[in-house]
């Protein structure tokens, strides 16, 4: 239980840093490995006499089965077309319920969850397992997103430097001016304006420079004018009275 | 040396997998146990003798037995999990429950009914229903095909075939289970299954 807590409270302490958060899904990851495993030695602690477990052990049929109950589809939101109304109920007749009618002896007390705490502790081990999973899976889906976002972010940056390149027709960059009367290279700047807006600046090229690019950024801007078609000085109606 | 965040991405959809698949068998034991529980509590059937002789007031001891079980179970879902999950895992008890009293005719050692035996058992069907009913939401159609099933032992074999032609409520291993058992007005007949088949084939 307590290393349930501390995995929870490092998941949302991540889920708040921006700096670090690797390290302590690192952290996170290793308490995780030890909390599956003392879950997974206090179930088969459990489970070694009871006739739930054991049978749903030795019957693989009977645990896709009961994936494909609706109700447990229902719960989970999976997808309704995988639900077997058929295959689950007689995989549980045929494990469980003819097994039982027809035995000659009874089963044994410890055959079943006998004490209320293993009971609840099974509960609990379950419920803090799914959490966690669902935890998990927001956290890779995020780290994925986090990878796909810098991928792109390269590819964007690499792609403008090839595309500046190409322009200027020439494998060495064009040396331009920079602000100071000196010379720099193309490189395309990005600044803060202070209100989190970032700006693009692209160094000027020098002044007796003939180059593709100064034909570009001296071309004047030709965009048709927008025309007023006799329709849309028509008044919509409103949507809303 | 610092794990890659590609590293961690495997490590966390592992983990994933394994907290799901562990987290369902958990589910899934919960569910069987819960049916489990009730068929054990129902094997006591086995042994009951039913050939009573004097009229019970109360229903046999371990339905009483039965009814605290799953309400203290009930108590621990109800704490510990979403009532949706609480609901799964008693989830279609009352059908099996009403089926495994009719399907146990057979397994019974004694084989004898007597009038008290047969309302012993309807008394405890209806027992079971009505704690039942405060658990989950229940059909009290199947308690009621119990005690329609048991009433057929009242009836003599002749009442029985005519029962046979009309009533399509219960199958025919079930209709020869009641030959095999022998009413309060009716005996043990050899040819009784014989007719009984062809009753059912010519159907």
């Amino acid at each position: 239980v307590n290393l349930n807590m501390w995995v929870r409270e490092l998941f949302k302490i991540s889920s708040i840093l921006t700096s670090n958060r690797d390290d302590l899904l690192e952290v996170a990851e290793t308490l995780l490995k030890r909390y599956f495993q003392e879950c997974k030695q206090k179930f088969n602690d459990l489970s070694m006499n009871l006739f739930s477990v054991q049978t749903l052990i030795q019957s693989p049929a009977l645990y896709a089965a009961l994936k494909k109950d609706p109700s447990w589809i229902k719960i989970y939101g999976y997808d309704r077309r995988l639900a077997s109304t058929e295959e689950f109920k007689n995989a549980l007749e045929t494990y469980v319920d003819k097994v039982l009618i027809e035995s000659i002896n009874p089963l044994k007390r410890d055959a079943l969850l006998n004490k209320p705490t293993d009971l609840i502790l099974l509960t609990n081990i379950h419920d803090s397992l799914e959490w966690l999973s669902v935890q998990i899976n927001t956290i890779s889906h995020w780290k994925y997103y986090k990878e796909i976002k810098e991928l792109a972010t390269n590819w964007k940056d690499g792609f403008l430097k090839k595309k500046r390149k190409s322009i200027d027709g020439a494998s060495t960059p064009m040396p331009v001016e920079d602000s100071n009367g000196g010379e720099s290279s193309p490189i395309i700047k990005f600044s803060d304006s202070g209100d989190g807006i970032q700006q693009i600046t692209i160094p000027l090229p020098k002044k007796d420079a003939i180059s593709p690019w100064a034909k570009i950024r001296d071309q004047p801007i030709e965009a048709p004018l927008p025309s007023i078609t006799p329709w849309q000085q028509v008044s919509f109606p409103k949507i809303h009275d | 040396m610092a794990m890659k965040s590609s590293d961690i991405n495997i490590g966390m959809s592992n983990y994933f997998q394994l907290f799901q698949d562990l987290s369902t068998k958990i589910f899934f034991a919960l569910k069987i146990d819960a049916r489990t529980r009730c068929l054990t509590h129902l094997d006591a059937m086995k042994y009951t003798n039913y050939f009573c002789p004097e009229e019970s007031i109360e229903p046999e001891k371990w339905t009483s037995k039965l009814n605290l079980d799953l309400e203290n179970i009930q108590s621990v879902y109800k704490k510990y999990l979403p009532k949706t999950k609480s609901d799964y895992l008693f989830e279609g008890l009352g059908l099996l429950i009403s089926e495994s009293m009719i399907n146990i005719l057979p397994k019974l050692r004694c084989k004898i009914f007597n009038h008290h035996g047969i309302n012993l058992i309807k008394k405890s069907s209806l027992a079971i229903q009505q704690n039942l009913s405060d658990l989950v939401p229940m059909k009290e159609l199947d308690f009621t095909k119990v005690r329609n099933y048991y009433d057929l032992l009242l009836l003599t074999e002749k009442e029985l075939f005519q029962n046979v032609n009309d009533k399509t409520e219960f199958n025919l291993a079930q209709f020869k289970s009641i030959l095999n058992t022998e009413g309060p007005n009716r005996a043990l007949s050899l040819s009784a299954p014989l007719t009984l088949v062809e009753l059912w084939s010519s159907k």
